[in-house]
């Protein structure tokens, strides 16, 4: 009885010990093996580690592409001089179409 | 601030001690001085901005205006001169860099991670110039060529298109080359650092920040401090994985190891009774998500002209609504909540969007756990699998623009948005980001939305009680308000820095007091909420909303939905409503 309250003590502490391991397998071995044997996908680790790229970034700003991007896009539209960029009929029909969507949403199929 | 059920609830009556009673007062409390803390940091620096953004005016503005037909080497070296204005670096912006910053990135050797040796910088500096040289080497050449290509565009008064053609592509050659040249710069600065005392003293003064509001709240400061230290603990390690070499390269990051780390302490040796009061899931996301409102800057939403706002805000919300109502009436989702947060972190952006969606809503821990691991697997298949299909499918002249849209519109994650755009080319991951920026942005319009559809309408099913505009007030989230204040005024003192000056909203506002300030502490606040997450989550209760892998058949048909939207309304907008303004890009 005793025996058996001692390895119900120890087991929490075993599964912690294994899932560490697994853990350790996944980053050390198995990470690495389809890293290397997977072309496109060892050209993108390549691509992340050439660029420093933050492939695990959640928002735009946690990646310095989106900001040169931004700026590479916002600069060049401005400098082809073109009218039909910027705040125009047509982009604000593009935000009305977001609303109105949403609440077509909330009229009809949210219901 | 109830959490016994894993739901927030608000108390159906107002009280003005609300204000300092509830965590999501204590929220925007919280958040708005730290955003204030960074406008009194950094705004007093407009003025070295302005001048540095006015000197790179003054030395290439004149060439870099002399034609339209190609962007020339001039107009790149204006950008680039723009750039250099950044109001986080004055010297109070790279201290407050330093004592924020996260574990470094290691790949065998985890005390990488912590510290580094003089002898080992150096080591590492001076193999990192060998690559550097090579890199400035082959940057040097691009650079003559395009000279080169540039000066014969330029004798033909940049009329002769083939001429024009062939400078353009020398630029760009040379773009890409100095952009790993710059990028192999970095690496040969190389210094030596030692993080353990600044990730103490950080932790020191999270717990005092977070930790003097819980005991307004009632929470005794002791209690409260001795479960930080485990749930700081964890979210340290959290960093710690999530900056290992082959972890960053599956784009396995810090809310996945954060969630994951927590699940295996809760669901092995169990959370000990000591650190519940640290526990604090919406009281950390909630202040972290009032910082996020402060770059949701409605300005940017231009940044890629119609074509963009089109693909980004009408499919999304398209999207949405045809996956909600789907798991609703076909897929028969048992919980509206997680079908709302499935909703959002697919259609929208990823984990961002699933924590905004999850607080409007107040869904369960194990939904948003559910919905975020959901969004973090496909992610990763996606981020592979998109650029692959796009380079061996796509014509050759539409996979930049066409693919970049396509995977900045559907894959979750800005990050591997990122890297699956680098991957096709620079192009590419400027469209692909921007895409996916312009979505970050739709984050508090849907968050709003989903706020308000569930006080009004969800909720008032559950409790069977009609609800007037004063009781909507009471119930409604009020962190929201908070989020939605904080992007307002930052969008319109941002509009305000670019009118003054162009490019000074981004020197002040991106790489100031965002990038410098509230994002710094954003990224820790939502770690801390994630572990909160999995050292409250059952394993087994995770499972319970896994049943019959419903919410997995939901997210694949909203994906695969977004995937066929996106592409087409991508299509259209770019190439055959806008095929000219696509030709500038």
């Amino acid at each position: 009885m005793e025996q058996h309250a001692q390895e119900n003590k120890w087991w929490p502490v075993a599964k912690l010990i294994f899932f560490s391991f697994l853990i350790w397998v996944f980053g050390w071995i198995v990470g690495p093996f389809f890293e290397n044997n997977i072309p496109v996908y060892k050209q993108i680790a390549h691509v992340v580690e050439e660029r420093d790229i933050d492939s695990a970034a959640y928002m735009y700003t946690d990646e310095v592409g989106s900001y040169d991007g931004e700026y590479f896009l916002t600069d060049s539209f401005k400098h082809s001089g073109r009218t039909d960029y910027g705040l125009t009929l047509a982009f604000f029909s593009g935000i009305l179409s977001c609303f109105a969507i949403l609440w077509f949403g909330w009229r009809f199929v949210m219901k | 601030m109830a959490q016994d059920s894993g739901i927030v609830v608000d108390q159906g009556r107002w009280e003005w001690s609300e204000m300092w009673k509830k965590e999501d007062w204590w929220a925007i409390w919280i958040g708005f001085i730290l955003l204030i803390a960074s406008m009194i940091i950094y705004f007093p620096h407009s003025g070295a901005m302005k001048e540095i953004i006015n000197k790179a005016e003054a030395k290439y503005g004149e060439a870099a205006a002399r034609t339209s037909a190609i962007k020339t080497i001039a107009w790149y070296k204006l950008s680039d001169g723009k750039k250099k204005a950044e109001a986080r670096k004055a010297p109070f912006g790279k201290w407050l860099a330093n004592f924020t910053s996260k574990t470094h990135k290691w790949t065998n050797n985890p005390a990488d991670a912590f510290f580094m040796s003089d002898s080992k910088a150096a080591a590492k500096a001076e193999k990192a110039k060998l690559s550097y040289e090579k890199k400035k080497a082959v940057e040097g050449a691009a650079f003559a060529a395009a000279e080169a290509a540039e000066a014969a565009a330029e004798a033909a008064g940049f009329n002769d298109a083939s001429l024009n053609g062939a400078a353009t592509a020398a630029i760009d050659k040379w773009r890409d080359a100095k952009l790993l040249a710059d990028k192999a710069t970095k690496k040969t600065k190389a210094k030596a650092y030692n993080q353990i005392g600044t990730l103490i003293g950080l932790g020191v003064f999270f717990c005092f920040l977070f930790g003097i509001p819980m005991a307004v709240m009632g929470t005794p400061f002791k209690k409260f401090a001795l479960g930080f230290v485990l749930v700081y603990g964890i979210t340290v390690l959290a960093w710690f994985f999530s900056y290992q070499a082959t972890m960053k390269h599956y784009g396995i990051g810090y809310a996945a190891w954060a969630i994951f780390l927590g699940m295996l302490i809760s669901n092995t040796i169990g959370t000990p009774k000591w650190a519940e009061p640290a526990i604090q899931t919406e009281y950390y996301i909630k202040t972290g998500l009032v910082l996020l409102g402060a770059k949701i800057l409605f300005e940017k939403i231009i940044t890629i002209g119609t074509a963009g706002i089109f693909v980004a805000w009408v499919v999304t919300p398209t999207v949405w609504l045809i996956t909600y109502y789907v798991g609703q009436k076909w897929i028969k989702m048992p919980s509206k909540r997680l079908n709302a947060v499935i909703c959002s972190d697919m259609s929208v952006c990823g984990v961002s969007a699933a924590i905004a969606a999850a607080s409007a809503c107040r869904a369960k821990k194990e939904e948003l756990t559910l919905a975020v691991g959901l969004s973090l697997v496909f992610t990763a298949i996606m981020m592979i699998v998109m650029p692959a299909i796009i380079k061996t499918t796509f014509p050759v002249d539409k996979q930049m623009i066409l693919g970049g849209a396509w995977m900045g519109g559907t894959i979750d994650a800005s990050g591997a948005v990122a890297a699956a755009g680098a991957f096709l080319g620079e192009k590419a991951l400027y469209v692909a980001a921007t895409i996916k920026m312009i979505q970050n942005v739709l984050i508090g319009v849907i968050a709003f939305f989903v706020a308000l559809y569930f006080t009004t309408r969800v909720e008032v099913e559950e409790t069977g009680a009609k609800v007037g505009l004063m009781e909507i007030w009471f119930r409604f989230p009020k962190f929201v308000i908070g989020f939605i204040i904080a992007s307002v005024t930052f969008s319109l003192i941002y509009s305000g820095f670019n009118d003054n000056l162009d490019g000074l909203g981004r020197a002040m506002i991106d790489k100031g007091t965002i990038k410098g300030g509230s994002d710094l502490f954003r990224k820790w606040f939502f770690t801390l909420s994630f572990v909160s997450i999995g050292l409250a989550t059952n394993f087994r209760e995770l499972k319970e909303h896994f049943k019959g892998g419903k919410p997995l058949i939901l997210y694949v048909f909203g994906q695969s939905t977004n995937l066929v939207l996106t592409l087409v309304m991508a299509y259209v907008m770019f190439y055959l409503v806008f095929p000219e303004l696509t030709a500038t890009i």
